[in-house]
């Protein structure tokens, strides 16, 4: 992600943005806050000095009453609309801070592939979720919550000022003085804090880690078979000893630091008893004002202090703003418009690579996958992909799907550079049968079509279910499509890899792009579905382009063209028959392969 | 099982009670110095705040009557003095207590997941205890987990001493009232109690709507349309890598709808605001009422200072004090019962954390034999998974022997895993026995009889910990035996690279480790199944993705390092158990035929045949 460091202004407009949009709310109610703040905070301090003047004067009882009463009821106004406000208020953030995260994740589904892909890309999204993964202390939350509390403050200390102003105006000076180096001893705090941040997280990560790896049910066999009871529960251990270490060291750290402002406050609060005492017991000062000025004082640093937190606390806020802001501004796929339309390509399609280099790149390390590759697919042609673990087969789907793109030289369809096509187009031309299964826990049909229900065609499903048959199964285990996959919803839908894989096949299917690839898309079959697939094969391909990716070479037996790959480079290619007779690595290959079931396997072998 | 816990019906103050004990009872035993530490920083706390009450009235009176300078100060400096004394040990005592509240939380929260490593395996995946966690994760929800009981124990801690801080400075005000005669200040004193007792009321009328509409809302949750935002985005349901399908199939529509549309359904926004107004009038309500008491409280004593029963100092004095008695008595009415919400949010928690055990853990030891003697069997074994119509295994017989290699053939949902799942006793068998040397299986200790056995599952996992320690399955381990199985496994190039040696860590997600392989991983699983040197291994088709070829090196390896240990394998490739002695052909959960390949190959119209001609038939 392009890393762009915004202002904590920047930032803030952000999130009004944000808030205005989707929830205007928090934005107005925020501003109702800031200005009762000031208001209740006034008639907090002036409550006692007024009783007491009251008493003083021998005011009558009736007016006493009345007076206390309205100063009641207006303080009982402010203080509890804004309670009640931000109580309100914090329901719609907590569901905006969520929001945050699902559009976040939203997102991801429509940046580039190879981003998400990456280790940089995965780690912000990580980022961007987890700071909104804090509850009220989400980065959404605390910029409301803290500007709110911030400009309130501001305010408040406004007022406070003035009254101290009134009484000696070195005392405001003398007061911020004392403040200021309050203040630093906050810093000095919260860098403490800051230095033990990275700890803190470190401690966090391995808390969750072991909570998921301990309760990870699918690790259950292993945690049982292995008795892994005691090792895990150590590792635990471990983590909440460090923990608690570095909680001890927190404590006894901060109560050092504490000391000090400790001994500040004792300073100030023993000057302002000397200065009022003084003054009252010489005459120049009631007792009611007595007690104003001495709430005023020591009030007044509070004030100060909580405009420095804010401040280090908005801080804070930004730098995480910076994660979840970074990826909701990144630009969307489909935005890139292309020149030309795939509804343009006559079908079947050819495919064309040319010149084509590829390398993944991952921090400093760089390794290359393709250099000048040149392979052509002719329209509606058959090919087996064949090759070693890593020889690049699945980097080269990824390439031709336009998940990740040449460094050097291009793809065509047709003879079009692939790159003239809109990506979300492009995408769509491809069925593909990836390795990794998807079946989110929603409606059956939804979950095999990956389409919402009301825009699931239930015959072509039927259609497609029947030709990886799978339908007959469903209708045995009397599935209906309106049940739910997965083990969220009671009576959930559970299946095997075998026919999870075939339903792969009829996601593929459905959608009926113009380009079919299946990659590896018998490795959970047991051989005799594994041969049905086979044979249905030419079903599936038929009037289309398509791809088959295999360890085993059985599946090159109905291909045109079997393309071998060995280290990212083609090293052999032609039918079955030409390579069995070039009697290369391809009919080596072969040969080992098909040993065990050659009838004098026996004998070969024994 | 206990119907899931319901955060919304009444429940007796008994009940109440005897939660609040359950929870606290597991606090104390995680650590039994929190309460203690709370309960002495809120003391000391409490005393503090009274002294600068009655330094405040102790000032105001002696300037009241005239007072010298120095004699004022010089009383107000020692009680400065020792408030400051008082003050430097409550910071002492509050920061001690809070610094245990992380690991406490850790620790609490651990129990959760180490009952998942205790628990019966077939309990892990069943609906009542997917149900029962659901229950907790919605139950912690809304709160943070332990630390929201902190909160409320600690509030009452603190409410609790204020109120007899309260009665003990301000008790002769009450004295003061009585002896006033002043018709008035009952008068004032009740209106602003009955008031201020209806707003409390009404107040906390919203708060039991807010926790009841809450509540109920998560109640429906099965009826209403799933919500996965957070599940995909924490990757419970999603991986990165299911992006593909996402683009390719243009699935943007269908996760917009669970991740997001689901969620901020028009009804549930609705519901949403009705939520926050209850919040809201809640939150005014309990403003309202305790600055209603604070304004009575300055009435009250300004009345009686006017009368002159109350000197000028003892005003705030009386009227802090009242603020506080009736503040806190006001406050207990809400933090008490919102503790109580608090801590029932724990009681589904408590409810996983008790469930029991319902397999049959007998008492019997496990022999321990140096010639690897075990013999097992199979007798007419019938399983059903739970909640499953159909057996995985039918009347299911078979005999281990003893030393051999024995391959397990047969299409997918045939039985094979089931029967080492039943093997290994992660589920019981519903009729019939698995006898280990004659004796029925259940009737040894489970944690010995798991000792006879080796597994490499087909879904295996490491933890990203350190190398030796996966291998070791422990903290504590020999790094010679650890280093020699290793290598057996074929990884003792990769482990010559590797940084700090069995002390790397894999992979990223504990610490910065290093990247293994899929390839690498199954040899650490193998590594981790050699050192455990049961007497029996099972190897369960390692990852399909394999080619042939390296698929049947890994046997064979593997079956080399085993040694003359009783191995058995299951494959979906005929050609990758073609050393085995034996192959036992399963079918619809049934063992249809057994023998060598030869002889297997013979039976014309049996499933190997069948098996085997659909693999041959493209080689030929």
């Amino acid at each position: 992600m392009d890393r762009k460091k915004h202002s904590i202004a920047s930032n803030l407009r952000f999130w009004i943005r944000y808030y205005l949009k989707n929830e205007p709310g928090i934005f107005w109610i925020s501003i109702l806050d800031i200005l009762l703040q000031p208001c209740f905070f006034m008639l907090a301090l002036y409550f006692p000095k007024v009783t007491l003047a009251l008493i003083e004067e021998q005011a009558a009882p009736e007016r006493l009453t009345l007076v206390l009463a309205v100063y009641t009821l207006l303080f009982l106004t402010a203080k509890g609309i804004s309670r009640g406000m931000s109580a309100f208020n914090d329901m719609a953030l907590n569901k905006e801070r969520q929001n945050v995260v699902f559009k976040t994740f939203l997102k991801s589904l429509r940046i580039g592939y190879a981003y998400t892909e990456s280790e940089e890309g995965r780690n912000d999204f990580r980022k961007a979720v987890e700071v909104q993964n804090r509850g009220s202390g989400s980065a959404s939350s605390q910029f409301a919550f803290i500007i709110r509390g911030l400009a309130g403050t501001v305010l408040t200390f406004v007022l406070y000022s003035t009254v101290l102003g009134t009484l000696n105006i070195w005392m405001v000076f003398i007061l911020l003085g004392l403040a200021c180096m309050g203040y630093l001893l906050d810093i000095r705090e919260n860098r403490f804090q800051n230095s033990l941040r990275h700890e803190e997280a470190v401690t966090e990560k391995h808390f969750f880690y072991m909570k998921t790896a301990m309760g990870n049910a699918s690790a259950a066999k292993d945690i049982r078979i292995f008795g892994m009871r005691g090792w895990l529960r150590e590792r635990m251990n471990k983590v909440t000893a460090a923990r608690e270490k570095l909680e001890r060291r927190r404590a006894v750290w901060i109560w050092k630091n504490g000391f000090l402002g400790r001994i500040l406050n004792l300073v100030r609060d023993l000057g302002a008893y000397a200065y009022l005492i003084y003054m009252a017991s010489a005459g120049d000062m009631t007792v009611s004002d007595f007690v104003l000025y001495f709430s005023a004082i020591t009030g007044f640093s509070g004030f100060i202090r909580e405009m420095a937190s804010g401040l280090a606390g908005l801080q804070q806020a930004s730098e995480d703003t910076e994660w979840v802001r970074g990826y909701l501004e990144m630009p969307e796929e489909d935005i890139s418009i292309g020149s030309r339309h795939v509804s343009e390509l006559a079908r079947p399609i050819s495919i064309e690579f040319r010149d084509v280099s590829f390398s993944y790149v991952s921090g400093e390390s760089r390794t290359e996958i393709f250099s000048h590759l040149n392979l052509q697919i002719g329209a509606g042609e058959k090919l087996a992909l064949v090759g070693a673990n890593g020889a690049g087969k699945t980097t080269l789907v990824k390439l031709l799907c336009g998940f990740y793109e040449p460094e050097e030289g291009a793809i065509y369809l047709n003879g079009i550079d692939a790159r003239e096509f809109p990506k979300a187009e492009r995408y769509s031309l491809f069925s593909v049968v990836f390795q990794e299964m998807f079946f989110p826990p929603v409606r059956v049909d939804e979950s095999i079509a990956l389409q919402e229900a009301e825009s699931v065609d239930q015959d072509r499903l039927q259609e497609a279910l029947k030709k990886a048959k799978m339908w007959d199964v469903l209708q045995e285990k009397g599935i209906a499509m309106d049940q739910y996959m997965g083990n969220l919803k009671k009576g959930g839908i559970e299946l095997s890899g075998g026919q999870n894989q075939r339903l792969l096949l009829a996601r593929a299917l459905y959608q009926d792009g113009a380009v079919l690839v299946l990659d590896e898309p018998t490795a959970a079959l047991d051989p005799i579905a594994e041969s049905q697939v086979y044979d249905a094969y030419q079903e599936y391909s038929h009037g289309k382009t398509s791809v088959f990716i295999s360890h085993r070479l059985a599946s090159t037996g109905f291909s045109d063209r079997i393309v071998l790959l060995d280290h990212g480079k083609i090293a052999e290619m032609g039918s079955h028959g030409e390579l069995m007779e070039k009697n290369g690595l391809y009919a080596e290959m072969f040969r080992i392969q098909s040993s065990y079931y050659q009838e004098n396997v026996d004998e070969e072998h024994q | 099982m206990k119907e899931v816990s319901d955060l919304t019906s009444r429940l007796p103050l008994k009940q109440h009670l005897r939660n609040t004990k359950t929870v606290l009872k597991m606090v104390n035993k995680l650590d039994p110095y929190w309460l203690p530490l709370c309960g002495a920083g809120h003391l000391l706390s409490v005393t503090n705040e009274y002294l600068a009450l009655i330094l405040s009235a102790y000032i105001l009176d002696a300037l009241g009557r005239g007072g010298e300078f120095q004699e004022i100060f010089k009383v107000t400096a020692i009680f400065v003095g020792v408030m400051f004394l008082l003050g430097n040990a409550v910071s002492w005592l509050r920061l001690r207590a809070e610094a245990k509240q992380a690991p406490l939380y850790t620790q609490y929260h651990a129990l959760t997941e180490e009952k998942m490593l205790d628990m019966d395996f077939a309990r892990i995946n069943s609906p009542e205890c997917e149900i029962l966690k659901r229950r907790i994760q919605e139950d912690l929800n809304w709160s943070a987990g332990l630390f929201s009981v902190f909160g409320s124990v600690d509030n009452i801690l603190r409410s609790i001493l204020n109120l007899i801080g309260a009665v003990a400075v301000g008790f002769p005000v009450l004295g003061v009232m009585a002896m006033s005669g002043q018709a008035g200040i009952w008068v004032t004193l009740l209106a602003a109690v009955a008031v201020s007792a209806a707003t409390t009321v009404i107040g906390s009328r919203y708060m039991a709507l807010f926790n009841q509409r809450l509540n109920g809302f998560t109640d429906t949750m099965e009826e209403r349309a799933p919500f996965l935002g957070w599940a995909f985005a924490n990757g419970a349901q999603f991986n990165y890598q299911n992006g593909k399908d996402v683009r390719i199939y243009r699935a943007h529509g269908l996760m917009k709808r669970y991740a997001l549309d689901n969620g901020n359904l028009s009804e549930d926004m609705a519901h949403y605001r009705k939520l926050s107004g209850y919040r809201g009038k809640s939150g005014f309500c309990q403003v309202a009422s305790g600055q209603l008491l604070e304004g009575m409280a300055y009435i009250i004593v300004g009345i009686l200072a006017l009368a002159g029963f109350v000197t000028l100092g003892n005003v705030l004095r009386f009227a802090g004090c009242m603020r506080n008695l009736f503040g806190e008595a006001d406050a207990l009415t809400k933090i008490v019962p919102e503790m109580f919400l608090n801590i029932r949010k724990h009681m589904s928690t408590m409810e996983f954390l008790e469930l029991e055990n319902e397999m049959y853990n007998g008492s019997l030891p496990v022999e321990k034999r140096r010639d690897g003697e075990y013999r097992i069997e199979f007798r007419n074994v019938s399983f059903r998974y739970p909640g499953s119509r159909q057996y995985a295994l039918k009347n299911f017989s078979m005999k281990l022997r003893v030393g051999e290699r024995l391959a397990i053939v047969g299409m997918n949902g045939s039985g094979k895993t089931t029967m080492i799942k039943l093997l290994c006793r992660l589920y019981d068998p519903d009729e019939g026995e698995i006898l280990l040397n004659g004796v029925d299986i259940r009737k040894f200790r489970q944690k010995e009889y798991l000792k006879l056995f080796s597994v490499v599952f087909q879904d295996f996992r490491l933890f990203s910990l350190p190398l030796g320690e996966n291998v070791a399955s422990d903290c504590r381990y020999d790094g010679e035996k650890v280093k020699k199985c290793i290598r057996e496994a074929g990884l003792g190039e990769r482990l010559e690279q590797m940084p700090e040696g069995i002390d790397t860590y894999l992979y990223k997600d504990y610490e910065d480790g290093v990247e293994i392989s899929g390839g690498e991983a199954q040899k650490v699983a193998i590594a981790r199944a050699v050192c455990k040197d049961a007497p029996f291994v099972l190897l369960d088709e390692p990852t399909a993705a394999l080619d042939p070829i390296s698929e049947y090196e890994i046997y064979k390896e593997f079956d080399h390092i085993v040694g003359d240990k009783t191995a058995i394998y299951i494959s979906h490739r005929l050609s990758s158990c073609r050393f085995c002695e034996r192959i036992a052909v399963f079918h619809e959960g049934q063992v249809v035929q057994m023998g060598s390949h030869k002889e297997l190959l013979q039976e014309k119209g049996g499933k190997y045949l069948e098996l085997w001609n659909a693999q041959a038939q493209y080689y030929q």
